[in-house]
């Protein structure tokens, strides 16, 4: 039975399998010239390519053994998988972002507060443990644009460079946690395919 | 526009349609008759090992689990009020009331006593992943020894039952002193205790040193924490990173060193050895064991020794024990497509 490995479709999916091209996992690069999801890399690895928000899904249920996921996402699901490694790639900040000027002291200290995200869990969370009472308004895309029309008073998302912020006049109020990519397995095939996993993992520690 | 397009149309309307809240589900035909099936054969294999068949009641006082399982477990317990307004429980695992109803009925004189039993216990899960929430479970406990050779014949019990299920079953088995040891000599608070709890449960070695980095402590002790969630391996590599881990903590890992001596030749490929097995029961003393096969992706059986639950009771008996979920495995991956 091979292997099989959700990736996500993206940026970070391609440094997925650049990082595994390199530790010789894959052979050569899955071809992306049609619509197929589903490729057979050699005799023992089965690439599956996934939206980057259902990998943890598809590694805790068993559907696949192994993924590539953000952090973030991990933590958004409070997903039930082994992290088995650090990817080093996909370096980014999980946190809070509001309009330029406004005063990050003000802005924890108001009695309500609507958030507008892609995570609402992690910011349900966050605005709890410094006891502000969070509206959380579940976005699924470009988040900035929710804090410039003041749909909310500020957003909780994943910043890498800052740019997007920068360009649509936001400002970083503050650090949640940092993410990065991170190899993930279920725990069913982790035990049941032992020698295979800690091969890979060996192989990409390298 | 039929009715059942209408019910979309009025997702906040009172036009409810007759369903089943989540996590349950209604058995019949063929599951129904191939649960059965499996439950009779690892019950005979209970019987035919000495095992006596106990029914506990299906709700207990909240305190019972409090006191058994610990307040996070108890929490996530179906609870509801009696006449006399005592909060009263679900019951989330069969481990506790089995326990109290021993420690009540019995004295050291009747030791040991094999008890094993079928039924649901009931637990409130996350939503969305599957997670059913009446659960189907059947186990034993052997309670009254606290030798090596109890945990073997549980564990070659265990190994039997899970080979009705898949041949090519796995058990996975650690030990929580070390953990619990490690985590005595760094100073840290409830929550830093939880948050690494649930970092063993992921192997989360990262955020792990994030937390162990600014709490007070050895660095030695550190290091050795963080990388036991790593310290994986089948018996013989398990013995070989065993020999090389500082003579100072072998102590924690000689029980199951022993314990791998012990097991049937047969079990050798079977059986794998995890130190960041901790599990989720605070009541477990030493040995943790999981139970894998194809058909899910999680663990089946779950269990351990748990020689301290019963001072909760009142009486002081080390006993060991495990649960299979039986029916939980009713989303099976399909992996050869």
């Amino acid at each position: 039975m091979p292997v099989t490995i959700a990736l996500p479709k993206g940026k970070l999916g391609e440094d997925a399998e650049k990082a595994m091209i390199q530790s010789g996992i894959l052979g050569s690069v899955v071809p992306k010239d049609s619509r197929r999801l589903i490729f057979d890399m050699g005799q023992d690895i089965r690439v599956l390519l996934v939206r980057a928000w259902d990998v943890p899904t598809y590694v805790e249920m068993g559907a696949v053994d192994l993924g590539v996921c953000g952090k973030d996402d991990l933590v958004e699901h409070d997903a039930d998988v082994l992290e088995l490694l650090d990817m080093d790639f996909g370096h980014c900040k999980m946190c809070v972002a509001a309009n330029k000027h406004t005063r990050k002291e003000e802005l924890f200290s108001r009695s309500f507060v609507r958030v507008a995200t892609k995570y609402p869990n992690i910011a349900k969370k966050f605005f709890s443990t410094i006891s502000v009472q969070a509206e959380v308004i579940k976005l699924y895309g470009s988040v900035e644009l929710a804090s410039v029309t003041g749909l909310s008073d500020c957003i909780v998302d994943i910043v890498s460079s800052g740019g997007t912020l920068r360009e649509n006049g936001l400002e970083m109020m503050q650090e949640i946690f940092e993410s990065t990519a991170r190899l993930v397995a279920n725990r069913s095939s982790y035990y049941r395919n032992l020698d295979t996993i800690s091969r890979f993992v060996t192989l990409l520690t390298k | 526009m039929n009715s059942k397009y209408l019910e979309f149309m009025l997702f906040d309307s009172d036009i409810d349609p007759i369903g089943l809240p989540n996590g349950v589900f209604f058995q019949g035909g063929n599951e129904l008759d191939k649960i059965k099936d499996v439950t009779s054969k690892i019950s005979r294999i209970f019987e035919k090992e000495g095992y006596q068949k106990v029914i506990p009641p299906a709700f207990e006082y909240y305190e019972t689990f409090e006191k058994g399982s610990g307040p996070d477990i108890a929490r996530r317990s179906f609870s509801f009020k009696d006449r006399d307004g005592k909060l009263l429980s679900l019951r989330y695992d069969m481990t506790t009331p089995i326990a109290r109803m021993t420690a009540m009925k019995y004295e050291n004189s009747h030791l040991p006593l094999k008890f094993y039993y079928w039924g649901d216990v009931f637990r409130d899960q996350p939503l969305h992943k599957g997670k059913l929430r009446q659960i189907q479970q059947l186990g034993i406990e052997l309670i009254g020894s606290s030798e090596v050779a109890a945990d073997a014949e549980v564990v070659s019990i265990l190994a039997k039952s899970l080979k009705m299920l898949d041949p090519h079953f796995r058990i996975v088995i650690g030990d929580v002193r070390l953990y619990r040891y490690l985590l005595s000599q760094l100073i840290l608070n409830e929550p830093q205790k939880e948050a690494i709890h649930a970092c063993f449960n992921k192997k989360d070695s990262i955020s792990l040193k994030q937390i162990l980095k600014d709490a007070p402590g050895s660095e030695e002790v550190k290091t050795i924490l963080t990388g036991l969630p790593k310290v994986v391996g089948n018996g013989a590599a398990f013995k070989k990173i065993a020999e090389e881990i500082n003579p100072k903590f072998i102590i924690y890992m000689e029980r199951l060193l022993h314990l791998l001596d012990l097991l049937p030749k047969d079990l050798a490929g079977h059986v794998v050895v995890d130190m960041g097995l901790i599990k989720d029961f605070n009541y477990y003393t030493s040995l943790t064991m999981e139970g894998y096969v194809e058909q899910a992706g999680h663990a089946i059986a779950n269990g351990g020794r748990y020689d301290e639950l019963f001072m909760s009771f009142g009486k002081n008996f080390p006993a060991i024990g495990f649960a299979i979920d039986i029916g939980s495995y009713h989303y099976t991956p399909i992996k050869d497509y």
